[in-house]
């Protein structure tokens, strides 16, 4: 998370910076505007890094400590077609391909899961540390309401939905101990040198929704330099599905260039 | 400027998420960990000082400690079978960090102190005091009942016939899930029967009583009633998640820790804990048996190995106190290679017979590598066990998938 913080907190400098500096310039919406004046459309090749994970959100109690935290995967290409309204307003639709993913080790106290593998079942309340490695290949398609801050700033914002073609969800628990049933079960021990290893891909939704926020600076007449953050709405696992009690959404963040047509 | 805002807002959630990880939750767990009673002289109570530490030894390294297993919620301090406990003896408990620790006194949970006298008294077979406790979780939302008691024996003795196990007396599990077995014959009184069902179960919760390794079959034993079968299983997609394929049937006397089954390798041999103290000198065990091999013998990765799966029936007598007056219990990793082993019977795996459909007799003296001496033997200073399995390698989970042993009429000769 350490490496996602400072990134976001680079972004938030290097905003506070180029709008500084904008605020010099004259009212120039028309030079850094889409390039088709007549029909007031464009459209936008990103290209980008992708760095997130796949959390419950607010984090649980039961998750003490997280060790260690390192984005795999992480590229977005993609484009959008934008119409605008007005002089501000105007409504953007794309279509992004991601390779996004994750690994990271927490320590767990308590931590209830039940896991069912060809019609058994074991639940429990586990202790110990849990390793999750998460890959996920799909498409985006976001459709936005854009806003034009100032001649070179531009804001996007709405609804988006993830298509994945395909995905991981695996990892392994050890170096503590689950009480079957509940805290006051058989507990079973679980060593480093024999963790208990998991694959949830098979469980995981083949979609999912949420929001999609994306800041755009025109850096030149054709390139843009963008950030924003997709945060998924809906749980990366059915309800139904007891082995992860959290709710697991999607949050990742991106930047990239992008060139303008 | 809304921008500069809002961009701050984001990178304020992201760090907030590292940063808001909760105060740590308080306990869920209420186990009694450690228990044990204070006498001055133990010895005249006990036949080993470690009598008085309730549960298992921890490891090799600490054999000074013992610690409850979570399995068990009756603690038994077994005496000598001609000793007494009358004056309250001082009850030391450990619980789980946090928990509270209540003894019920007239129906009331009354605070208890670790160290405070309690009346355990026991005066012969049968006639004990009881003391039940709570313990609370330190989160209040669960908690844990204990029977704590200190227990007279009857006396040892041995019939003139040899202690027979016909494998009479079982019943399934509390839950209904398994057989356990409740050894008949009343001379035995030591003896505990235990086996891997308990850690089947974790991989296999769907089972019938009838799929698990180890089973009672009512009829068509060797006198026509109930004799017991060993099948080697396979044990489906949880087995392979902790790398534990498959499950031979196994039947021995001692005790079967579940909490350390699914703990690798050297957990699953740990998890069997064999022998009992035994006042009595094994000479020959003798029973009937039946084999059938499985299709293919594999490795404990599931490969297929060039070589046969046999079954292994075995008498084990060792010493159970080391130089240091600490507790020897011997388990899966050193049953049968022990220093500590002063007897033992064993079939030869080339005289086993394999397709048989009738009973086939085995007969195996225990062959003696150092002596005993019969005071020895009667201060319990020796432990027993009998272990059947349906495949040789089965600890190490080796075996062949449906190998099946069945076993009726055993019986343990011994001199005295």
């Amino acid at each position: 998370m350490k490496h996602f913080s400072f990134f976001i907190l680079h972004l938030s400098l290097f905003t506070l910076l180029s709008v500084a500096a904008s605020a010099q310039t004259e009212d120039k919406y028309e030079l850094w505007g889409p390039t088709s004046t007549k029909t007031q459309n464009g459209i936008i090749i990103r290209g980008g890094y992708v760095i997130g994970g796949t959390t419950p959100m607010p984090l649980p109690a039961e998750i003490r400590n997280i060790n260690e935290f390192r984005p795999l995967g992480g590229l977005s290409i993609g484009t959008d077609a934008y119409h605008m309204f007005s002089r501000h307003w105007g409504l953007q639709l794309g279509w992004h391909f991601f390779f996004e993913g994750f690994h990271t080790g927490a320590d767990v106290k308590n931590y209830r899961m039940g896991i069912t593998k060809d019609g058994n079942y074991l639940e429990g309340n586990f202790t110990g540390t849990d390793i999750t490695d998460t890959k996920m290949f799909g498409a985006t398609v976001p459709l936005t309401a854009t806003y034009r801050i100032s001649p070179r700033w531009n804001v996007s914002a709405g609804p988006f939905v993830s298509f994945l073609f395909a995905k991981t969800f695996e990892g392994e628990v050890y170096d503590g101990y689950l009480r079957e049933g509940d805290p006051t079960g058989q507990k079973v021990e679980m060593t480093r040198d024999n963790p208990a290893t998991y694959d949830f891909a098979d469980n995981m939704r083949n979609a999912y929704w949420g929001m999609q926020v994306v800041f755009d600076w025109k850096a030149a007449k054709h390139i843009n330099v963008f950030g924003g953050l997709d945060w998924a709405f809906s749980s990366i696992f059915p309800a139904d599905f007891k082995t992860v009690e959290f709710k697991m959404y999607p949050i990742y963040a991106k930047i990239g260039l992008a060139y303008r047509y | 400027m809304k921008l500069l805002r809002t961009l701050p807002f984001c990178a304020l959630a992201l760090v907030a998420m590292h940063a808001c990880i909760g105060d740590e939750p308080a306990n869920a767990e209420c186990d009694i960990e450690k228990c044990w009673i204070h006498l001055d002289q133990p010895e005249t109570v006990f036949y080993h000082d470690y009598d008085t530490l309730a549960g298992e030894p921890i490891t090799v390294d600490r054999p000074d400690q013992k610690i409850v297993p979570t399995s068990v919620d009756s603690i038994v301090f077994n005496t000598r079978w001609n000793a007494s406990v009358s004056q309250p003896v001082p009850l030391y408990i450990e619980v789980t960090p946090g928990a509270k620790l209540f003894r019920m006194e007239g129906g009331n949970e009354v605070p208890f102190t670790s160290g405070t006298p309690v009346d355990l008294r026991a005066t012969a077979y049968g006639d004990y005091n009881e003391q039940r406790f709570i313990v609370r979780s330190e989160d209040g939302k669960w908690s844990r009942t204990y029977r704590i008691s200190i227990q007279v024996p009857p006396m040892p003795s041995y019939p003139p016939e040899g202690f027979e196990l016909k494998f009479d007396g079982f019943e399934l599990n509390d839950a209904g899930q398994y057989y356990v077995w409740t050894e008949t014959n009343p001379f035995l009184t030591d003896v505990q029967w235990a086996n891997g069902n308990p850690g089947f179960r974790l991989s296999k919760s769907s089972a019938k009583p009838d799929e698990y390794p180890t089973v009672a079959v009512p009829e068509g034993g060797v006198d026509g009633g109930p004799y017991l079968r060993l099948t080697t299983r396979d044990t489906g997609g949880f087995g392979r998640m902790v790398n534990m394929r498959l499950a031979a049937g196994n039947h021995f006397i001692g005790s079967f820790d579940v909490g350390q089954a699914l703990n690798g390798q050297s957990g699953a041999l740990a998890a069997t804990r064999f022998g009992q103290p035994f006042a009595h000198k094994p000479v020959r065990l003798k029973g009937y048996y039946r084999f059938t091999r499985g299709a293919f013998k594999q490795d404990r990765n599931g490969n297929p190995m060039d070589e046969d799966d046999v079954c292994d029936i075995y008498c084990v007598f060792y010493r159970n106190t080391d130089a240091s007056g600490n507790q020897i219990q011997l388990d899966g990793a050193n049953v049968v290679s022990s220093e500590d082993i002063v007897g033992m019977a064993r079939l030869n795996s080339s005289d086993v017979v394999n397709g048989s459909s009738e009973w086939l007799p085995f007969d195996l003296p225990v062959v003696y590598k150092e002596d005993v001496t019969e005071a020895d033997v009667k201060e319990y200073r020796y432990s027993m066990t009998i272990c059947f399995s349906s495949s040789i390698d089965g600890a190490y989970f080796r075996g062949a998938v449906g190998s099946e042993l069945c076993i009726d009429n055993v019986t343990l000769e011994c001199e005295y």
